[in-house]
């Protein structure tokens, strides 16, 4: 029966990327949600750190906040991801002011992106820069959380480069983060349907919050620590909410004493 | 699950159920029957008949790839956008000019911007006489990308192996290593 | 007969449920001028996305960046509405095949494909003018809306359905979904050729030329032996026949048809000519053959140029690639060279032909004259060494 629900929504997929061009992909598929949810099976869970040393500079780091993509939205009774504007925007107010107060906890700055002028000089390396990060993101994906073995490699040994540096801002900062949270709400519709669908045993698919985040050198350009998460409970609407979800996200964040014990 | 097999489907090269394998031992490796290479560094290898993906990072941050024995009348082992049909043809009689707009016209999916194919000239593959040439791109996002291309025709036959990688730092990675490898390949038959 | 009873009281719960849950569209009025949907509502949502989606394509390696054009484009839309000119931002993508899009926030895509098949300012300003009317008229909200209710209608019939014990959601269901969206899809098509045609009027475009830009499609269409489907145009704009009789006849009897004649052609030529080249080498890639040789041969009634569509037209022989395509590859390299505006290629075309057919003298001299022109160009190492292998 949910595969009959599945085909439903898989089929109508198809057709909608046909019926919404360009829309299609931002609203059919949000980047992490349904994928990170099939993901959490697979072989790794939990964040992955670098074998190397991590030398912490005296006094406060300086953590460059790349700008978080953050976006909610509300499942549908179809179990469509509808995105939400005023929920987003509450969403990345909390989300930042969440990763500013929990790094000040841990005596590190964060310094926030600001996009450059179209004349500035490093503006094009600067995106450049960017889509190198996504580019390496997708790969550890494949390569550490991908359900098939892919047989690519399990350490966190990559690297942005030397052109890293065209991050640095101003003012100067040590590491960059780069953080992806997304967030989804059932509607009454869908609460209703789900709530029908269990009276005759079926499962339907659960709304999700699910995170993705990476810490990059802004020396060398190396990766030093990546995570990825997704959970059914968590609400980035509510400023509480989104430090729970920060300090999921930044779990075992390794510019930071641990709580835990290490082996 | 659909950016899972995004994910997966931005190799570039048709891979089905490829999965890449550590290479434990250090001496030449055979690519299919033609031609010996001397591999350099240690490559994770994805292997299987007319193609092999070797990479050390993952294939979307640098890949070097060796289409096999290619056929006269067909096409490049390249996920295209073409339909079956109207996919480019490799043809024995084709010349290094021809198959370089072949090669290109393989790449030119439509998320690669600015394809651009320069450099075209002689080579030398191992005793053969062969032809190379350098190509750029940058794609959806903004990233660019180089690569490389060496090949030879032999009866008819095509051997082509391409390098790619991001401008920004993969692809330098292992360029003075590639050129190694190309300078050490070694003709099986002669 | 109870436990059947049953079954169909449930059913009925269901579908009681599904009523109350409701799946009418209500009518959408017009996007106003300078209007921003309410931050709470599901299009403030679409445009947020569509917001997300013009960012990357600032960035994509694809975007054609060059002024003129795009300030050509731009000078079109706003002729056909300056009241809506200020909000809509184009964005010319260097892609083949005959495309464009509008996004609910005002982003409108143009594939160069599209502005390489239009033979005039009123075609293009056509096709500019229709994806204004689906922005205008707010019909991708129009269509999201119907696919939420589509889908939340069909999960709700599935649970009905497997409540009742009566298996699987019928395909039925499915099919009737999937009719829906695109029905829908269809009517915004038919409001959408309707207002460009009546905005292209209204700038003094001739209004026939509407109707001549399915004609070329149709044609083109018809050359191809597979049927495209896929992301093609024809997917999200259905019904290429219908449309092209329905915009003939409008044209005839619209208010200010008769004032309205211009194509202004020569501005139109100034500014797409120029790319045509490039446009044209990326068409062919794309392997369509007989497709591109319709989009060669109506630019060619045209008579502008002459040098690089005969050119084209030599590389399309060329690729087919048999003994009588050499022949007629030869004759229109041979023509292109006629006109002063044949790439300095047409001369390497012709080299490789003549070795291709041993005819060496003649090889040598195109190949000379090539490296002549474009003596660092960017094979000539290799052209060198044919000329040497050849000596």
């Amino acid at each position: 029966m949910v595969k009959d629900t599945q085909t439903g929504r898989w089929g109508l997929s198809v057709s909608l990327k046909v019926a919404i061009p360009k829309l299609a992909a931002t609203i059919r598929s949000p980047l992490l949600l349904a994928a990170i949810a099939v993901l959490m099976a697979a072989c790794q869970h939990g964040p992955l750190k670098s074998n190397k040393e991590i030398v912490t500079p005296k006094g406060p780091v300086r953590i460059l906040v790349m700008p978080a993509d953050v976006t909610l939205y509300e499942m549908t009774t179809g179990g469509l991801s509808e995105p939400q504007a005023a929920w987003t925007k509450r969403g990345k107010v909390n989300v930042d002011r969440a990763l500013k107060k929990v790094m000040a906890d841990n005596k590190s700055k964060a310094v926030f992106y600001r996009e450059p002028n179209p004349d500035d000089p490093n503006a094009t390396r600067q995106i450049q820069v960017i889509a190198l990060q996504d580019a390496v993101a997708r790969t550890i994906l494949q390569a550490n959380y991908s359900r098939r073995n892919l047989g690519l490699k399990e350490e966190l040994d990559y690297s942005l480069g030397k052109h890293a540096q065209a991050l640095v801002p101003r003012g100067g900062a040590d590491y960059a983060v780069f953080v992806t949270l997304k967030d989804s709400f059932s509607s009454a519709g869908r609460q209703a349907a789900k709530f029908m669908a269990a009276l005759i045993g079926v499962r339907m698919q659960n709304a999700i919050q699910a995170g993705l985040a990476s810490l990059v050198d802004l020396r060398t350009g190396e990766v030093i620590w990546f995570n990825v998460y997704a959970k059914g409970i968590g609400d980035l609407r509510e400023p509480s909410g989104a430090i729970d979800a920060v300090k999921t996200l930044l779990a075992e964040f390794p510019l930071w004493p641990n709580t835990q014990d290490e082996f | 699950m659909l950016r899972v097999l995004a994910i997966i489907s931005t190799l570039v090269f048709v891979t089905g159920c490829q999965t890449f394998q550590e290479t434990k031992k250090s001496g030449r490796i055979s690519i299919g029957e033609a031609y010996s290479i001397d591999p350099q560094v240690s490559w994770r290898r994805a292997n299987r008949d007319g193609l092999e993906i070797w990479t050390v990072d993952g294939p979307i941050l640098q890949e070097l790839v060796f289409m096999k024995a290619v056929k006269d009348g067909a096409s490049l082992p390249i996920k295209s956008r073409q339909s079956p049909e109207n996919k480019p043809r490799f043809n024995s009689k084709m010349s290094p000019s021809e198959i370089m707009e072949i090669v290109i016209a393989s790449l030119d999916t439509g998320k690669r911007g600015q394809i651009k194919a320069t450099n075209l000239r002689p080579m030398k593959f191992g005793k053969a006489q062969g032809f190379r040439f350098d190509i750029s791109w940058t794609n959806e996002k903004g990233l660019p990308y180089s690569a490389i291309v060496a090949a030879a025709k032999f009866d008819e036959t095509l051997e082509l192996i391409l390098y790619k990688g991001d401008s920004l730092h993969h692809f330098a990675k292992f360029h003075d290593a590639v050129e190694k490898m190309l300078a050490s390949i070694q003709l099986i038959k002669t | 007969m109870a436990e059947h009873a049953r079954r169909i009281l449930k059913i009925g719960f269901f579908f009681t449920l599904l009523v109350a849950g409701g799946c009418q569209t209500a009518p959408v009025a017009n996007l106003k001028p300078g209007e921003r949907p309410n931050i709470e509502t599901t299009e403030a949502g679409l445009w947020m996305q569509a917001d997300r989606a013009e960012k990357k394509i600032q960035r994509s390696g694809n975007l054609v960046k060059h002024a003129g054009i795009n300030r050509y484009v731009r000078s079109i839309v706003c002729r056909l509405s300056p009241d809506y000119c200020e909000q809509i931002r184009v964005y010319i993508v260097d892609k083949p095949g005959f495309n464009a899009s509008m996004t609910p926030n005002g982003m409108m895509i143009v594939q160069s494909g599209l502005m390489l098949r239009a033979q005039n300012e009123a075609q293009l300003a056509f096709v500019l003018g229709h994806e204004m009317a689906h922005f205008i008229r707010r019909h991708t909200l129009q269509r999201w809306q119907t696919v939420k209710d589509t889908t939340g209608f069909l999960t709700i019939v599935s649970i009905a359905l497997g409540a009742s014990g009566l298996g699987g959601a019928s395909p039925m269901v499915g099919l009737m979904a999937t009719g829906g969206i695109f029905a829908n899809s269809r009517d915004n098509e038919r409001e959408a050729d309707g207002l460009g045609l009546a905005m292209i009027v209204k700038a003094g475009y001739e209004p026939q030329e509407a109707s001549k830009v399915w004609k070329h499609l149709l044609a083109e269409r018809r050359a191809m032996e597979d049927a495209d489907i896929g992301q093609s145009f024809f997917s999200t704009h259905p019904g290429s026949e219908e449309r092209m009789e329905t915009l003939s006849n409008l044209a005839k009897t619209i208010p200010g048809a008769e004032q309205a004649k211009n194509t202004n052609l020569t501005a139109f030529i100034e500014a797409v000519g120029p790319h045509r080249d490039h446009w044209l080498e990326r068409e062919l890639r794309l392997g369509k053959l007989d497709r591109t040789e319709v989009v060669i041969n109506n630019l060619l009634q045209q008579s502008k140029d002459l040098g690089v569509l005969h050119f084209y037209k030599g590389e399309l022989y060329r690729k087919r690639n048999t003994e009588s395509d050499f022949e007629k590859a030869i004759e229109a390299y041979s023509k292109a060279l006629t006109y002063p505006d044949s790439p300095p290629k047409t001369h390497r075309a012709l080299g490789f032909i003549y070795r291709k057919r041993g005819e060496t003298n003649k090889a040598h001299d195109s190949l000379n004259d090539y490296l002549k022109l474009q003596p660092r160009a960017d094979d000539h190492a290799m052209i060198r060494h044919y000329l040497e292998q050849s000596k």
